[in-house]
């Protein structure tokens, strides 16, 4: 029964729907642009568990052991169905992406897109260790000339996206990877102590702040 | 009108919104080549800022809510509504003034006992004498701010279907609710802070019931739906990038980022969630600069935080809730709300057992600091246009529930609320329940007519609000809902 599903015309269309790709596919926007007919599929969101797991499991920090009791360490690096519920006590970055109230069942779990959301990739340890373990999968050694950045560029996206990246998007990666580092040069000058932090134009960095925008689209978040 | 093209060299906008622009399309915001301006003024802004000021239908009274979620249920007969009857029919049967009451009218048909009278005394307050419960010694001296309606009623006597009912007008799960619509509506005044906001039980007791389809926008874009503040600890988590990367990097990951989703929007022109992600990391980057000011209440002077009731025990966690909500405010937050209590029974006003230590309870948590928020508003000259709403998801019945202390069961046919504010009558009240405060009888109000009422109030006419899903237009009334002219000064 599941191979006859999932072997399917319609279980296996794709999810794009621009209208300027293929004459058919335009047809099938103006004909059906709410897809009664299910000609094409709907993208699917990685709820809470899923876009932990798969922060962990892309940045090659995943535990993969199994069994055993959970958690309420939220640093833990188990999967996400390792953690224990205590009602006083729940994961706030599960609660975030919406986790249900455990006491009582639920017929549909609510998806909300909030800017808080957002700030957990942008700012938290999670978002941000997630692109610095991804870089150390993809580098030994983090450099800037263009034959690593367009290596480095391809592993990431296989990684990430399961694709190999455009030639558009490569382009993109190395003027964005100088931007970056012409930021992180300024921010050096503005933090005269050689100590701060923020005061390191380091190939690595720059990379990590690449791969975090990377781990941050929508490409990841939803599967199409 | 402006062309397709015009529209996307005016905004200097890359390919992307080609995306974005079909999204909106499909919508029904824009039409064909041409960006209309519908009634309520959609016009080619919108498509690129979803969230910029709107102007209303008409000339607004109110510009913003503040709305106390009584959450459980309060019991019309030991708040607002003074019965005096039930003392003189105290412990006879309902039957004899309701024929037609069921054992199933409320929730546990195995605990219907007999009338009984409010546990609480009534005094006259205020100018107009109106009488209150007990157990609001401050929000009485308020009662010349307020417009009473004693004859609201609604569809279920379940809580997530009447508290879907009260939010999004429908009884089922899945529906814009009213914090939405009127996001969607007028936009919103602060490009740093969401529109709407959420604040749940900061005490362990749970979320209302139904979670976020309380605050969802339902069919709506996502953009309008309700930000949920954390109940505990810091309200908003990760406000501060990592301590290696400054503002200009993260502004440049977020132009990076932005390319990267647009090209991904392309391919994906009708998925709502899709276009409303990319605005909420453009959101959140602007929300980081300025929200941990505006949501640290120690920054209040001290005579504020004890007015509100900060650092009183039985109250302090709904007094910083209140008083971070009037800063928000003030910094053009549209829509608030503040559910007092968690989840049901004595989480919160759900008094099915001792409905006399359970309404004195929440009502202690909250008397003082919805009182100060009204003094504060008025002091401010906010009031005036700030509509301030109590109201739960139903009232509760005039007989006991039987147990271990008599409580009050569900009651669908009659609750009460007030508003302030905003440009509704002071010291006013609209309708009447029965003599036993049962049902709603005189000029009966449906939630429908409640929420026409409240988007009349905001300069919205509640049969133009509309948004085409699922081959049809729908509205917060449905297709139903009259506007309570009475209640407007």
């Amino acid at each position: 029964m599941h191979r006859l599903i999932m072997t399917s015309q319609a279980y296996m269309q794709s999810s794009h729907a621009e209208e300027d790709s293929l004459d058919r596919s335009r047809n099938r926007v103006s004909k059906d642009a709410e897809n009664t007919t299910y000609w094409r599929r709907y993208p699917r969101r990685l709820e809470a568990e899923a876009l932990r797991d798969a922060l962990l499991s892309v940045s090659g920090k995943l535990e993969p052991q199994m069994y055993g009791p959970g958690s309420l360490d939220e640093k833990m690096r188990r999967r996400s169905v390792y953690f224990f519920i205590k009602r006083s006590q729940l994961i706030p970055s599960m609660m975030l992406f919406d986790w249900p109230e455990h006491l009582v069942s639920i017929g549909q779990r609510s998806t909300t897109t909030i800017a808080p959301q957002a700030l957990l990739l942008m700012n938290s340890p999670l978002g941000r260790e997630a692109a610095e373990g991804l870089v150390q999968r993809v580098f030994k050694e983090p450099a800037m000339d263009d034959a690593t950045i367009e290596k480095g560029i391809q592993s990431a996206y296989r990684i990430l996206y399961q694709r190999l990246p455009s030639e558009h998007e490569v382009e993109l990666g190395k003027r964005y990877l100088k931007q970056l580092q012409a930021a992180r040069d300024v921010a050096k000058s503005n933090n005269p102590e050689a100590s701060s932090p923020k005061a390191t134009s380091l190939p690595r960095e720059c990379w990590n702040d690449y791969c975090q925008a990377l781990l941050s689209a929508n490409e990841f978040i939803f599967v199409d | 009108m402006y062309s397709r093209r015009n529209l996307l060299k005016q905004a200097g906008a890359g390919f992307g919104m080609v995306g974005l622009l079909s999204l909106l399309r499909e919508q029904g915001i824009v039409q064909d080549d041409k960006v209309m301006g519908d009634d309520i003024g959609l016009l080619g802004s919108r498509a690129l800022e979803p969230l910029a000021p709107q102007k209303p239908h008409f000339d607004a009274k109110a510009k913003r809510v503040i709305w106390i979620f009584v959450n459980g249920g309060p019991s019309q007969v030991d708040t607002w509504d003074y019965r005096p009857a039930l003392e003189k029919y105290h412990d006879k049967s309902i039957k004899e003034f309701a024929p037609d009451f069921s054992n199933t009218t409320g929730f546990f048909k195995n605990a219907v006992g007999n009338l009984m009278k409010s546990p609480f005394a009534f005094t006259p307050r205020g100018q107009c004498g109106k009488m209150v419960s007990s157990i609001f010694p401050k929000l009485g001296e308020h009662v010349d701010k307020m417009t009473f309606i004693h004859s609201g009623y609604t569809e279920s006597n379940n809580h997530s279907p009447a508290l879907f009912a009260m939010n999004t007008g429908f009884a089922r799960m899945g529906y814009p609710c009213a914090g939405s619509w009127i996001t969607y509506g007028l936009g919103s005044e602060s490009r740093d802070l969401p529109g709407f906001v959420v604040m749940s039980d900061p005490k362990g007791r749970g979320l209302p019931k139904g979670h976020a389809a309380n605050w969802s926008a339902g069919f709506l874009p996502g953009v309008y739906q309700g930000t949920h503040l954390k109940p505990t600890g810091q309200a908003i988590d990760n406000l501060t990038p990592p301590r290696n990367v400054d503002a200009t990097i993260q502004r440049t990951q977020l132009d990076l980022l932005k390319e990267l989703n647009s090209g991904h929007l392309v391919h994906h022109p009708y998925e709502n969630d899709i276009a409303s992600r990319m605005e909420s990391f453009e959101l959140a980057f602007r929300m980081q600069a300025i929200a941990p000011e505006v949501l640290d209440v120690d920054r209040e002077p001290e005579s504020m935080r004890s007015l509100y009731g900060i650092g009183v025990d039985r109250c302090d966690h709904f007094a910083r809730q209140c008083l971070m909500a009037r800063r928000l405010l003030e910094h053009g937050v549209r829509f608030i709300q503040i559910y007092s209590g968690g989840m049901e029974n004595q989480r919160s006003w759900d008094g099915h057992n001792d409905i006399q230590g359970n309404h004195q309870q929440f009502a202690d948590e909250t008397d003082q600091p919805v009182a100060a928020l009204l003094t504060d508003l008025a002091q401010r000259g906010l009031l005036k246009d700030t509509l301030v709403i109590w109201c739960g998801e139903f009232g509760r019945l005039p007989i006991a529930q039987v147990a271990a202390k008599p409580g009050r069961d569900h009651n669908p046919h009659c609750f009460s609320a007030w508003m302030a504010g905003g440009g509704v009558k002071g010291g006013f009240t609209y309708g009447e329940s029965d003599e036993i405060g049962y049902k709603a009888a005189v000029d009966r109000m449906h939630i429908n007519d409640f929420h026409a009422t409240i988007l009349h109030l905001l300069g919205l006419d509640h049969t133009r609000l509309t948004y085409r899903y699922n081959g049809r237009n729908f509205r917060l009334t449905d297709v139903a809902g009259d506007v309570i002219h009475k209640i407007i000064a």
